[in-house]
């Protein structure tokens, strides 16, 4: 009953604002003649007719509508006719919300759209466990086991991009080496042609690969007939395929030109051991989808103990007290994020800008509020209650808080990508500003709030008796003042870190280094012909003109290779393999010990830095350190490098010999005397 | 004589009650109340018409245009249905409010 009575309520109201022009005048003409039948001089008084019939018209009318609809008119002509004021009170929303949005932006890049994968959530990496850390590579030979002998999965995946290949004679690109049911999985769907899937893994099967996008736009053209081509790969030749979506870029994240089945590795890349026994190297990362119903415990629990059986046949290629465990890929994206205090810092100066911005604002409407005095006592006088004023200025705010939303999302737009380039962030797929409606939804949000918390004084204010403005701008400006102290000396103390890094003192006489890359891993050789022609060549250099040093490293310093290691109660441990004469050559001075012998395998050199770490007050040298797979002997310590303090500066260094492995991945570091020599092949 | 607030709603109540001997226009509600209560009207006689115009929304009491005594073009009001029954309630919620006002004051 209740609610038909409230719809013929309704109806009514409607059927009134429709014929409202009649009904106004007959009210009107009803109210003149009541006035007219009041006899004259009774002390009864009829009471302002205008008040009353505006009073009866809220009767029917839905007010807040009608004014807010007014208020928004009287707001927009109130704006236009103070453009300095509006466009000013915009640029302050822009900017202060502006750079919120970009930061979302990129933060949101970095993060949230890296994965672009079916059952992104279920996707679980999985990792070794030991006592002297975590390490997330696992040998292809315990990759082929766990696919065969596991029960708890959905299914299980491997990818290995630690191959660089030389594709077409161009210089090596990073290649990814992952397992047939890698993309079926996953749910990626190819852009051109096939992806990779179980035939191309059957022994006999042609050699085949797929693009990765971004690689097919810059060197091939995005030219679609590629598809079908056979490319060089290590001078072995391979059918193209496919090419990958612009989206997808591998789980691990790394950039990559070409995609192909783990299962011809042995015939391209050199030491060509098939994949079931190979345990040499733990390259492949693994990542599995676990069965419905399975908790993520149990997989992790069954891995571990074909683990075991496999340490038996294979005890080399374990730490003895490993454990696998898994953890969703999602969160190990996120994992650098929240691991790093300095990203709060920056979220909370970010958001700082933004409170600044705002006080700005309030305190500007405040004044403005002040030049509209006589404007707003007008209004008192005929009438306006108070509310109403506060009610038709904040209406005007609001006006200005959606334009200065609309201004902030498109100058954080703008920020965001800028802010990219400036950063000099790689043009990588997972580092894309994308669009989307959160941006939107969080600009609205932050103008609205901001424009409440600081426009709403402001109009209480306004509407108030003189006396206690000064106290509100007072304390506006007081937190404008605060926050941009506080600002400066953050940013100020940032800074100074910046250039205390930049001015960072190498120990290593940098300027005149020249690494050359004879990119042995090309060639496929077994480690004994490798290691003659690295000497061969290396002898060959040290003849040069003008050179006075020769030495070998996997990693030459500021390569921007890095190989890390982390052991429990350690910081990260920045390895590197390195000939015996690396340290003379790069000017490191030994400070206690002795370098690497001839065909000594088991030693590890340490810097510093690491045997104040490790053996706090005690003599380094002598020391027994469960190291990069292996019992190792401490022979030397040397002075730290500072090649990798730019980018950590708590991390510590550790120097091995060059294993047979590597050996074809050495580079040739030359230490030249004054000016460069002129080269001649 | 000083001015008692009146209790929101008291004005719609009033007209209902006078409305209930038979339609009425504008001038005679305001005497007809004036007569009942002097407080309720104040100073502004004009105020029944706002209040008219809640009750027409409502759909308590209908209005008609007319003639009235002395020849005068006016609306007459007259309570629908709706309107006898609201006022009944309204009549039986006072009563109960004002029966629980008064035996709290003869307990105190």
């Amino acid at each position: 009953m209740d609610t038909i009575r409230q719809i013929r309520k309704t109806l009514r109201r409607i059927s009134f604002l429709l014929r409202r022009g009649r009904m106004e005048r007959e009210l009107a003409e009803e109210m003149e003649t009541h006035r007219a039948m009041m006899p004259p001089g009774n002390g009864s008084e009829f009471g302002s007719a205008v008040r009353l019939r505006e009073e009866s018209r809220d009767a029917w009318s839905w007010t807040w509508v009608e004014q807010f609809l007014q208020d928004l008119a009287y707001g927009v002509r109130a704006l236009r006719h103070a453009p300095a004021f509006t466009l000013g009170a915009l640029a302050i929303l822009a900017l202060g919300v502006g750079v919120n949005l970009a930061e979302f932006q990129i933060f949101d890049a970095m993060l949230f759209h890296r994965l672009n994968i079916r059952d992104v959530d279920s996707c679980v990496e999985f990792a070794r466990i030991s006592r002297q850390g975590r390490s997330p590579g696992f040998p292809s030979g315990a990759v082929e086991v766990y696919a065969a002998q596991s029960t708890s999965f959905a299914w299980l995946i491997s990818e290995d991009t630690s191959f660089e290949m030389a594709i077409e004679g161009d210089p090596p690109q990073r290649t990814a080496l992952v397992s047939p049911n890698y993309f079926g999985s996953l749910g990626v769907l190819p852009a051109w042609g096939r992806l990779l899937d179980s035939r191309d893994a059957q022994p006999g099967a042609p050699a085949v690969a797929v693009m990765a996008y971004p690689y097919w736009q810059t060197r091939w053209g995005a030219d679609p007939h590629v598809v079908g081509r056979i490319v060089r790969i290590n001078d072995k030749p391979v059918q193209i395929v496919g090419v990958l979506p612009y989206t997808f870029d591998g789980l691990w994240g790394r950039r990559t030109a070409l995609w192909l089945p783990a299962a011809i590795r042995p015939s391209i890349v050199a030491g060509g051991v098939p994949l079931s026994q190979d345990f040499s190297r733990p390259s492949e990362l693994l990542f599995g989808r676990l069965k419905p119903g399975v908790p993520r415990t149990a997989g992790e629990a069954e891995l571990t103990s074909i683990t075991r059986q496999l340490m038996r046949i294979q005890p080399r290629a374990f730490r003895e007290d490993d454990r696998i465990q898994g953890e969703p890929v999602q969160a190990t994206l996120t994992r650098g994020l929240t691991r790093s205090p300095a990203a709060f810092v920056f979220i909370a100066m970010v958001l700082l800008v933004l409170v600044s911005a705002s006080a700005n604002l309030g305190n500007m409407l405040l004044a403005r509020g002040l030049a509209r005095q006589r404007e707003i006592a007008i209004r008192l006088a005929i009438g306006a209650s108070r509310g109403r004023i506060v009610r038709q200025l904040m209406t005007e705010n609001f006006l200005l808080a959606t334009l200065g939303a609309a201004a902030s999302v498109a100058f954080g737009a703008i920020a965001a990508r800028l802010l990219m380039i400036w950063m000099g962030a790689p043009p990588d797929l997972r580092m894309r500003i994308v669009w989307s409606w959160r941006i939107v939804v969080a600009g609205l949000f932050l103008t609205f709030l901001a424009v409440l918390f600081f426009g709403l004084p402001s109009a209480f204010q306004t509407v108030k008796p003189e006396r206690r403005k000064i106290r509100l701008r007072q304390s506006l400006v007081a937190i404008q003042v605060a926050v941009s102290c506080l600002l400066l000396i953050v940013s100020g103390i940032l800074a100074q870190h910046g250039i205390k890094s930049a001015a960072l003192e190498m120990a290593f006489d940098y300027r005149h280094m020249i690494v050359v890359d004879p990119r042995l891993y090309t060639g496929n050789l077994p480690a004994a012909i490798a290691r003659q022609k690295l000497d061969a060549l290396s002898t060959r250099m040290s003849g040069l003109p003008g050179v006075d040093g020769v030495t070998a490293s996997v990693i030459p310093p500021l390569s921007g290779r890095v190989a890390m290691d982390s052991l429990p109660g350690l910081p990260h441990i920045y390895r590197n393999a390195v000939a015996a004469s690396y340290f003379a050559t790069m000017g490191l001075r030994i400070v206690r010990g002795r370098t690497f012998l001839p065909e000594e395998r088991d030693a590890v050199i340490v810097s510093e830095s690491a045997a104040r770490a490790a053996w706090p007050n005690q003599d380094a040298p002598g020391k027994i350190w469960n190291y990069a797979g292996a019992k190792r002997t401490v022979v030397g310590v040397v002075k730290d490098s500072g090649a990798n303090l730019l980018a950590d500066p708590e991390s510590i260094e550790a120097y091995i010999p060059i294993a047979d492995a590597e050996v074809q991945s050495s580079a040739l570091i030359l230490h030249t005397r004054g000016d460069r020599p002129c080269w001649s092949e | 004589m000083p001015v008692i607030p009146m209790p929101k709603g008291a004005l719609a109540m009033l007209i209902l009650r006078v409305l209930q001997s038979g339609p009425l226009h504008g001038y005679a509600i305001a005497q007809r109340i004036r007569q009942l209560s002097e407080e309720v009207l104040g100073a502004e006689e004009g105020s029944i018409y706002p209040a008219l115009q809640r009750i027409l929304v409502e759909g308590w009491v209908a209005a008609k245009w007319g003639t009235s005594e002395s020849g005068r073009r006016v609306r007459f009001y007259r309570l629908t249905p709706d309107g006898v029954a609201q006022l009944k309630r309204e009549l039986k919620d006072y009563e109960r409010a004002t029966a629980a006002i008064q035996a709290i004051l003869r307990l105190a």
